[in-house]
């Protein structure tokens, strides 16, 4: 569960207001798919949802715990343990294997690596069953680097490093927005397909409004903010 | 699974994958290092070696000349003497009451590049290096006969020479005599043990055994006529007319300064008297202008290689703006990205050290023969001394404060970029 309350924020103490949030609520297990115009403070928001920033007013409430109040190592380690970032492009370690790559959170996170654990014995099968589910078959890919994949399968991989230990709330800023239709498709298809079998709240951004309708629910940026504060 | 692990993992893969660049910087970062610890090794061995290599002297008499000229070749063999004391002047001082012993010495002459000493008997008796040790013998014993030698040890050990062996002794000091006394051949009647001085490098024959080579010789070249036998020359009571130098032991060290001043002063003939530790001192004075300036340069050459690995850490962080973004997402804390940069500066330090080490080794290996052959210093390949670990910590230290402002420059990044870094 995640909520939002009398929200404002902007970068810079004298800099513009970028948000300015009443309310948003999404419920465990809800997948949202949340769109607005360049600029209109995804990213912002993304960036307060997982603690790297915090809010000048009001309360980021995030799985019935408000983080705010914590420490910023506090928040490191809440983000760590429980929630999974997919970014729009190069989400890869270069220096590290495909399968560390996706085990990466665990070595940041003992709760997720127990997790992983619990799932497949060891977090390295973890990686490994999630990458097939992902359709990058480690058996073919985990001889090659990493850069050598193409953006959809980098894309599918950071999917599966996101998964990785099952946190409970996924974020993914725009992960579609450098791939081409049939493989935007088929990274949805396999997200979707993976968080059918948890209830796992999903946070997803685009632009793209087409894909909405694979979401339980849209919420547009300007639906959130009173006035538009944010310009760029 | 611990932290530090995590973060030593990652930074060596990171460091691994970047292994072109990481590698020079490790190459010129142990070149640095080598140099400083090598410029402070070759300064302290040379010290110790002069050190070492006369003790138990108290006085050392030469002609008047500059004292640092006459400690380095009556001692130390470094140079020539341009000037000799007439051996009048030298039993004069030999007999003054104040003087327990002295001994002769006559240079001048070589054998395969090695040096001829002119002396006494006294000299095995007297000399002392080190901490006070004796000359002592490996085989054979001092000069009996007028055609005897005694052998330094790597003179034996160089030219493969045993008890017994003729050699030829040549007038001058060049590497090859074009004025060879091969008429009178010297026979090898004591071979020293090693000592670590340049007597090792000493070829030890009687003072008149020196005259008798040079009989009938004048200014350098043979004089017509026959010459003598060498049992006619065993008959002849054969006394030098001039020494190169002296060394005096006196029966109170309290006389010293006296018989210093008495010598210097005398009428008779312009002579100098040196205390071999004060010259000593001054040696090292009139040296560490030099030495400074070459552990300067050293250390110069090492700063700038920890410029490299700064240089190399900072033009790496514009592209690791994502790589860090990525590590904040999945949980890093700033102070991991921060300690992963200084991890990186530490591993390219201690690499640096390592492959340093093996140069300076590898180095002193190389030279030491050619420093030997060409100074008569010995440097010994030991181990690390405690001041070879300051060294180290101390690069260490320097290491780790060069990879700050890079872990800095990350550790702000992490902050300012947030966890998406845009293009
Ligand atoms: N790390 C940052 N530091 C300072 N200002 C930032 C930072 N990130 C975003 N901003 C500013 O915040 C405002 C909102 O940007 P944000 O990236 O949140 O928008 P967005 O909706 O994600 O846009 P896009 O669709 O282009 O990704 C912009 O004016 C931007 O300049
Ligand atoms: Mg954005």
């Amino acid at each position: 569960m995640i909520n939002i309350a009398d929200l404002t924020f902007q970068w810079r103490p004298k800099g513009p207001g970028i948000l300015d949030i009443e309310r948003l609520s999404i419920a465990d297990g809800e997948r949202v798919f949340l769109h607005g115009p360049s600029g209109s403070g995804k990213t912002s928001l993304l960036n307060l949802l997982g603690g790297i920033v915090l809010p000048q007013r009001g309360r980021v409430e995030l799985l019935g715990q408000d983080i705010t109040p914590l420490s910023s190592a506090g928040r490191d380690r809440f983000r760590a343990d429980h929630i999974g970032l997919i970014f729009q492009v190069f989400n890869l370690l270069p220096y590290l294997s495909l399968i560390e790559n996706v085990a990466l959170p665990c070595l940041f996170s003992t709760r997720r690596r127990r997790r992983a654990i619990r799932a497949d014995g060891t977090v390295a099968a973890g990686a490994w069953r999630l990458l097939e589910e992902m359709d990058i078959p480690p058996a073919r890919f985990a001889g090659q680097p990493v850069r050598d994949l193409s953006t959809g399968q980098q894309q599918r991989v950071a999917a599966a490093r996101a998964l990785i230990g099952d946190p409970e709330i996924i974020i993914a800023d725009e992960p579609t927005s450098a791939l081409d239709g049939v493989n935007t498709e088929l990274f949805l298809d396999l997200i979707i397909q993976e968080l059918q079998q948890r209830p796992t709240t999903l946070v997803f951004v685009s632009h793209d409004e087409r894909l909405a309708e694979r979401f339980d629910r849209t919420v547009s940026m300007s639906s959130l903010q009173p006035q538009q504060g944010a310009t760029s | 699974m611990n932290i530090a692990a995590v973060l030593c993992g990652l930074a060596w893969k990171s460091l691994w994958s970047r292994r072109g660049t990481a590698f020079l910087t490790v190459v010129s970062l142990a070149i640095g290092v080598a140099l400083v610890l090598g410029v402070d090794r070759l300064r302290e061995e040379a010290r110790a070696s002069f050190a070492n290599t006369v003790s138990g002297v108290d006085l050392i008499v030469g002609a008047r000349s500059g004292p640092i000229a006459l400690l380095l070749y009556s001692v130390f063999r470094i140079g020539n003497a341009t000037n000799n004391i007439s051996w009048a002047a030298y039993r004069r001082i030999a007999e003054h009451p104040d003087v327990a012993w002295a001994v002769p010495l006559s240079l001048g002459d070589s054998h395969r590049g090695y040096r001829v000493i002119g002396t006494e008997r006294g000299y095995f008796q007297h000399y002392r290096f080190g901490k006070r040790e004796r000359l002592a013998f490996a085989a054979g014993g001092p000069f009996e006969d007028l055609f005897d030698a005694v052998l330094g040890a790597e003179v034996a050990a160089a030219l493969g020479y045993g008890l017994g062996d003729n050699i030829v002794i040549g007038h001058g000091l060049g590497a090859i005599e074009i004025n060879k006394h091969d008429d009178r051949p010297f026979r090898v009647a004591g071979i020293l043990r090693r000592t670590g001085t340049p007597v090792d490098r000493g070829v030890h024959v009687s003072l008149a055994g020196i005259e008798a080579m040079h009989i009938d010789w004048q200014d350098g070249r043979r004089q017509g006529g026959p010459s003598l036998s060498a049992e006619r020359l065993r008959k002849l009571t054969l006394r030098p007319k001039a020494l190169t130098a002296a060394l005096i032991g006196l029966k109170s060290r309290f006389a010293v300064f006296t018989l210093q001043r008495e010598i210097n002063n005398d009428r008779r003939e312009p002579l100098l008297a040196i205390l071999p530790g004060v010259t000593l001192q001054a040696l090292w004075d009139l040296m560490s202008n030099a030495e400074l300036a070459l552990a300067a340069i050293a250390i110069f050459v090492a700063l700038a290689a920890f410029l490299g690995m700064l240089v190399m850490l900072l033009a790496g962080l514009g592209e690791r703006r994502r790589e860090i973004a990525i590590l904040r997402a999945v949980g890093a804390r700033p102070w991991q990205v921060f300690s992963l940069i200084t991890l990186e500066a530490v591993v390219l330090t201690v690499l640096g050290l390592i492959v340093g080490l093996g140069l300076l080794y590898v180095g002193l290996v190389l030279a030491r023969p050619v420093i030997n052959d060409v100074y008569g210093i010995q440097i010994g390949v030991r181990g690390l001394s405690v001041r070879d670990l300051a060294y180290l910590v101390g690069f260490l230290a320097v290491g780790g404060l060069a990879g700050i402002l890079p872990s800095y420059g990350a550790y702000r990044r992490s902050l300012v970029d947030g966890l998406i870094v845009r293009l």
